[in-house]
């Protein structure tokens, strides 16, 4: 049974309208309308979110702004750790796939 | 969000710190679950935002095609789109997926020249637009952003009997005025390059004919039903259940509720499938209680 999506050419963002943020120290609290659940975010988490809810990205393009808008090399943060991170964003809602091929 | 000391050497520190932890597999966040003292159960109270452009094609077997990747243009299905709609598709749920009362009636006519069998033909769907057989019950408010689909109506008979001697002309007769093999009938797609045994199901017949020859042997869209939702839509489907924990689903967005959830049944939440966590929320707190 063939079922996969490509995801790697959608387009993917996160829509502040859907979450509410409060900023705890280094911890983000994010408030998800949707799912009516809140995440606890830390530096990283929160940083690839707001990334996120510039505009919309691939994933390949997210792997390659993720370094540079953290101020890190790109071995320091290779495409597996993003999309890791991004997995972990979009398992609990706060990514949504906004288009692409 | 412009984040604090953002260029601070101590807070770049942490979170290379914390980049090091998440290549570790270390998990970048936590999730607080609402309160269960909240009058309403945040697993049931969920939102499903249906992508923009999403279609579903059921099989008459019950199998189910999602693809928002195919601009269904509310024409007539023939084969060729059916073939199209398969290969755009970015989910696929086997043949028993789909309940039977989303799927195409196939309730094709045996003789497609009689006066009854050539006006339910496969040339005058119009009245079909919009209507679904489906009660909407209590939430027709909540469909009216659906647009919606139609049936292609064939027949396997039909197809069966005149299967290479359709008059293969193709005289592009798109007026509804036949689906007589002589006709050419509905020929508007017998140039589509499909394959014969692209079909699927076992009852989508052997279409070996080849382009200009289908005319009314285009029938195995008569197997094939689309709904489509033509914006972005956002809907609870803890609505869809009542004060006793059932499901009552209707509808177009019923529909894709139920889809949702077989997804979620086969795959859980590999390939994330619009709304299969929501879903997986509530059928796992409804298997709790």
């Amino acid at each position: 049974m063939a079922a996969g999506p490509n995801r790697k050419t959608w387009r993917w963002r996160a829509n502040p309208r859907h979450y509410r943020c409060h900023v705890l120290g280094d911890v983000t609290f994010v408030y998800n309308h949707l799912s009516g659940d809140t995440h606890m975010l830390n530096l990283v988490s929160i940083a690839l979110l707001n990334l996120m809810a510039e505009r919309t990205f691939t994933l390949d393009e997210l792997a390659a702004a993720f370094p540079a808008h953290m101020d890190v090399s790109a071995d320091e943060c290779p495409p597996g750790v993003v999309w890791r991170l991004f997995d972990e964003l979009d398992e609990v809602g706060l990514v949504e796939r906004s288009g692409g091929a | 969000m412009n984040e604090p000391n953002e260029k601070d050497s101590v807070f770049l520190e942490k979170r290379r710190q914390l980049l090091k932890l998440g290549a570790a597999g270390v998990p970048m966040l936590l999730t607080m679950k609402a309160s269960a003292a909240q009058p309403l159960h945040s697993a049931l109270d969920c939102a499903i935002t249906i992508p923009s452009g999403m279609c579903i094609m059921v099989g008459s077997d019950g199998a189910a095609w999602i693809s928002t990747r195919y601009n269904y243009d509310g024409s007539k299905l023939t084969n060729g789109k059916v073939k199209q709609f398969k290969s755009a598709s970015e989910y696929v749920l086997p043949a028993g997926s789909v309940p039977a009362r989303y799927r195409p009636d196939g309730n094709c006519p045996t003789d497609p020249c009689s006066s009854s069998g050539g006006s339910s033909g496969d040339d005058d769907e119009g009245g079909h637009w919009g209507h679904h057989s489906q009660q909407e019950s209590g939430f027709a408010a909540l469909f009216d952003r659906l647009t919606l689909t139609r049936t292609a109506q064939a027949d396997d008979t039909l197809y069966a009997s005149d299967w290479g001697h359709s008059g293969g002309e193709g005289d592009d007769s798109d007026d509804g005025s036949s689906g007589c093999p002589t006709s050419g009938g509905d020929d508007d797609d017998n140039h589509d390059s499909y394959s014969s045994n692209h079909w699927g199901s076992s009852d989508d017949n052997h279409d070996d004919d080849e382009g200009g020859s289908s005319g009314s042997n285009d029938t195995s869209s008569c197997d094939y039903k689309i709904y489509c939702f033509d914006s972005s839509t956002q809907f609870q489907p803890g609505t869809f259940i009542d004060a006793n924990g059932n499901w009552n689903l209707s509808g177009d967005l019923g529909l894709y509720t139920i889809v949702a959830a077989k997804y979620g049944e086969y795959y859980g939440t590999y390939n994330n499938f619009p709304g299969v966590s929501c879903m997986l929320s509530i059928m796992t707190y409804l298997n709790n209680q």
